[in-house]
């Protein structure tokens, strides 16, 4: 393992905002801190970099202790590249200059910094702007210039905090791009933090999902996609459609009990991983895409069939965005995509089939 | 957007049917005219008084120092360049000027390196004392020069109570007593300016930055030097500049130290032309005229560094910093703080304190010379001491008043109106913002004792006397006060989001709601500040009632200067004290209102929460 981090914790007065957070990466790989704001993967980041002594636990990288709870690394000696979220470019120095500050501390002869500035420059398609000043930049060049900064000193690993949020999305979505080509080119340990769940899917080989300074799951993109550990991993990556409920025991399937006034049972598939921490209360997950919409009721399908009224439906391209209130009170608000418009209050009945719906702990 | 209601009034009262006009039922809605008249007092009525008593009285001095006889019995727009002339000339006149040049130079450097160490020391590292800085710092900025500069004049006075015990070496007597003391005693006055620049500007420059530099593997040494301090050194010098204009403006540290150390400076020698036989006002004019530019030469050029370019693009958002730690300087940089405020503060309040309790200082600190009298003697019944203590303090109370009300509309209508010349106020407010005192009182005397005036009424045998009455005092104070009132109004605006002065408009608020309904709650803590710090600045006003007080009728700050210098030190003292205490006793009850505001109304808010629960319950 490069990247080492166990039971890193860290506490402000009474608040934990990181506990006990395990995490082992591969030198060369991806990995996104994902999460809500306030969920600690900031303070996560910033203890790596330095920037915040953490509370106990160890760090490591490679055989260098960067924390283990006796001795701290200073920042400047952890040999750590970071871009951070406004960039923080040094104002009254050029882009040249910026990217060249790191080499001057580490004495490196004039005419190679020269040579490496060009370099870094072209690699992030800047190669004419070394002479502007920051404020002389668009925010999407600020950012090349943040990233060839953090590069220039060779780091083995780079900590990207939230780059990319005050870029627009479209920009956004050449930069993330843009950024993975980079870093796996030079094979650098890369740890992105970011509360935008599309940009970590887009980025990461790797993804840790975190809430209230706890992991939730870790894991490939389509590992926590298709088997979130949780209802809340479930409905952090992509939409979902969370059916609160009880277990109802049965040998194979998992079957809920939905909460409210409706009390019917829904059945979906159990996940290996997930059965041993099933407790009485669990919710039942089915994606938009697999809910079927059915104008009329379905007879004699072994299948899950809810019965609701539609209370919104807009034309999203191809297909009707359509969400349908159901339950006698209308607890639960589903959304689907039907193939054809509704009108509104419309009665339907909603096709879950049960390899499509999958229970979850709460 | 406007709504339909006036409209339909507007036209009603184009038609001049005011009187016929049945107002619908809302009773804010008051006739036309009288909502157009109100409109037009808030906004003509402060830039009426900026005009009459800032402007006009700084054009008087700029036309009495080129055109003598303007302001004579028989005026005359003859030009004559010899009152500038006896500025150049005569060694008494640009040596005075030289004194307060080359003096208010080093003051602002002194300033300048102790204001940031300090600012430094309270915002970046674990300094013991950091969360006390900020308060002993406005303690410095409130307490006067004068009491200051006295209080230290006497602590090494020769035959003085410490030379009493310690007996000063002739040398180091004559050592303090010249610029030496002077600027000693500038210095420590003026430092504060620049510590509350600097620790805004370490506070919008947050912490990025210099991590930036630490994970490219700078040290925390060079990580300032590289990074911190050349971005910090524009604010800096700007507020050296501001150091510089106020120790050059500086009345009360002429007036005391200066003086016992035979050093003149530029404010003395206006006060003295115009105070001493044979009285010279076109002298006077002409050195206000120099050291105005010379002000308003620091002042623009301190607003010039402050928009370079490498200051405004540092952004608002920033994580709190973290502390550097001293290790092994933590104790010397301890002391070198509590030195400084022991000089600033400690020592010379505590030697007013004692002093005011002595009967002579030249029996030195036995029991026998322990005393109240002079708290009686100033204290009792007609005593002149209590008559000028009670009218400095119902003159800073209608100043304060005067000057927070008319300075937030003026600020209003630089930074959030259309209307022609707002740039030209704003300038104007920027400029004048740090006119001395002296040179304001100097235009008051050309200005409003002008004999032109008797024409409209003002003045002479049979107009309404105002030149010589307590009221020019009044006007003096607010003249004084209102631009930098109206820049610390402007500040406080820009925190209001225009968008919710459009959506009050939109909603059909005039500007007399707007300013009364919605900006001024929303100002309330900035118009507290501002009436404080006007309030203060009052009570320890020397400079303008030196020159302006009514014969008999001297301001407090005026009398205790008195007393001084008829050398009874006693009573003088006690007055001083009595002042700062009047002053600490308006601090306290005014920070305290807006704690008692929030509470009430908290507590209000809870009783409507609980109403509300019930109701709810109840359906």
């Amino acid at each position: 393992m490069y990247l080492q981090i166990q039971q890193l914790t860290k506490t402000y007065g009474s608040r934990t905002v990181v506990s006990n957070v395990d995490l082992e990466m591969e030198e060369g790989e991806i990995l996104s801190l994902l999460g809500p704001s306030g969920c600690g993967k900031t303070t996560i980041l910033r203890m790596i970099a330095g920037l915040v002594s953490p509370e106990s636990g160890t760090i490591r990288v490679g055989d260098r202790i960067l924390y283990d709870g006796k001795r701290e690394m200073p920042v400047e000696e952890r040999g750590l590249g970071m871009v951070f979220q406004d960039y923080a470019l040094w104002p009254h120095m050029t882009v040249a200059k910026n990217v060249a500050f790191g080499m001057r501390l580490r004495r490196m002869p004039a005419r190679q910094i020269e040579a490496r500035v060009r370099e870094l420059l072209e690699l992030v398609n800047l190669a004419d702007f070394g002479n502007r000043y920051p404020f002389q930049l668009s925010g999407g060049q600020q950012q090349r210039v943040a990233v060839a900064r953090a590069l220039s000193t060779e780091p083995r690993i780079i900590l990207l905090d939230e780059p990319l949020s005050s870029l627009d999305t479209a920009l956004r979505e050449v930069m993330s791009a843009d950024l993975v080509r980079l870093f796996k080119r030079l094979k650098v340990t890369t740890i992105n933090v970011t509360h935008d769940q599309n940009e970590a899917m887009n980025m990461s080989d790797r993804i840790m999902v975190l809430r209230d300074g706890h992991v939730q799951q870790v894991g490939t993109p389509i590992e926590l996609y298709l088997h979130p550990a949780n209802a809340f991993v479930a409905s952090f990556m992509g939409p979902a459609n969370m059916f609160a409920g009880e277990m109802v025991p049965h040998p194979e399937q998992g079957v809920v009990r939905l909460n409210g006034t409706l009390q019917q049972e829904i059945t979906g598939i159990i996940h290996a991983a997930v059965r041993p921490r099933l407790k009485e209360h669990a919710s039942l997950l089915c994606r938009p895409d697999d809910v079927i919409v059915h104008q009329h009721l379905q007879q004699d399908k072994d299948t899950n069939m809810l019965v609701g009224t539609v209370s919104h439906s807009s034309f999203v391209g191809g297909r009707w965005r359509t969400l349908i209130a159901v339950g006698h009170e209308k607890e639960y608000n589903v959304l689907a995509f039907a193939p054809f418009q509704l009108q509104l209050d419309q009665q339907v009945w909603l096709e879950m089939p049960h390899e499509r719906c999958q229970v979850v702990p709460e | 957007m406007v709504p339909q209601q006036h409209r339909t009034i507007t036209a009603v009262g184009e038609e001049g049917n005011v009187t016929d006009v049945a107002l619908p039922s809302s009773p804010t809605l008051l006739p036309t005219w009288l909502r157009r008249m109100g409109q037009l007092l808030v906004i003509l009525l402060p830039v009426i008084l900026l005009f009459l008593f800032v402007l006009y009285p700084l054009a008087a001095i700029m036309l009495q120092s080129i055109f003598p006889n303007m302001f004579t019995d028989s005026p005359s727009l003859i030009p004559n360049l010899n009152a500038i002339g006896q500025v150049v000339k005569n060694a008494e006149n640009y040596t005075a000027l030289g004194n307060s040049l080359w003096q208010g130079a080093i003051t602002a450097l002194l300033a300048s390196v102790i204001g940031t160490m300090l600012a430094i020391l309270a915002r970046r590292t674990d300094l013991p004392l950091r969360k006390a800085m900020d308060i002993l710092v406005w303690i410095v900025f409130f307490t006067p020069s004068f009491l200051v500069g006295e209080a230290w004049s006497l602590i090494f006075l020769r035959g003085g109570i410490p030379d009493q015990y310690v007996h000063f070496s002739d040398g180091f007597i004559a050592w303090f007593f010249s610029p030496v003391g002077v600027i000693f005693i500038l210095s420590l006055k003026s430092f504060p300016y620049v510590y509350l620049s600097v620790s805004a500007a370490l506070q919008w420059l947050g912490s990025e930055y210099e991590d930036a530099a630490r994970l490219a593997g700078a040290r925390t040494g060079r990580a300032w030097l590289s990074i911190n301090a050349p971005l910090l050194l524009p604010a800096i010098l700007a507020a050296g500049l501001i150091a510089f204009a106020e120790a050059i403006s500086d009345f009360g540290t002429a007036a005391t130290i200066a003086q016992s150390s035979n050093v003149t400076l530029v404010t003395y020698q206006i006060y003295s032309a115009i105070n001493t036989s044979p009285v010279n006002f076109s002298l006077a004019a002409a050195l206000s005229l120099f050291l105005f530019i010379a002000i308003v030469l620091a002042l623009l050029v301190q607003s010039a560094m402050l928009r370079t370019r490498s200051f405004q693009v540092i952004s608002g958002r920033s994580r709190p910093a973290r502390p550097v730690a001293l290790g092994v300087w933590k104790w010397p940089a301890t002391i070198v703080c509590l030195v400084i405020f022991l000089f600033a503060l400690v020592v010379p309040i505590s030697a007013c304190i004692v002093l005011s309790f002595l009967h002579a200082f030249g029996q030195g600190l036995v029991a026998s010379n322990w005393t109240l009298d002079n708290y009686t003697a100033v204290l009792s019944q007609g005593s002149d001491d209590l008559d000028a203590l009670f009218r400095t303090l119902w003159l800073a109370l209608g100043t304060a008043t005067i000057t927070a009300l008319v300075g937030l509309p003026i600020a209003f209508l630089i930074r959030r109106t259309q209307l022609p010349g707002r740039r030209l106020l704003s300038l104007f407010t920027l400029v004048t913002i740090a006119v001395p005192g002296i040179i304001l009182a100097c235009g008051y005397i050309f200005a409003w004792n002008a004999p032109y005036l008797q024409y409209i009424g003002i003045g002479g045998e049979n107009g309404i006397p105002f030149y010589g009455t307590i009221w020019i005092l009044l006007a003096a104070y607010v003249g004084g006060s209102l631009p930098y009132a109206t820049r610390l109004g402007i500040g406080a605006l820009d925190q209001v989001g225009q968008n919710m002065l459009d959506n009050a408009r939109i909603q059909g608020a005039s500007l007399f709601q707007m300013l009364t309904r919605i900006v001024g709650p929303l100002l309330r803590s900035s118009l507290i500040s501002v009436w404080l710090l006007v309030f203060t600045g009052t009570m320890f006003e020397l400079a303008a009632s030196e020159l302006l007080y009514p014969p008999g009728q001297p301001t407090l700050p005026v009398r205790i200067i008195a007393l001084f210098n008829d050398f009874k030190l006693g009573p003088g003292m006690a007055l001083s004290i009595l002042n700062i205490g009047l002053v600490l006793m308006a601090l306290l009850v005014l920070r305290s209102i807006p704690w008692v505001i929030s509470r009430l109304s908290r507590g209000g808010k809870r009783k409507r929460e609980s109403n509300v629960s019930t109701d709810s319950t109840t359906h």
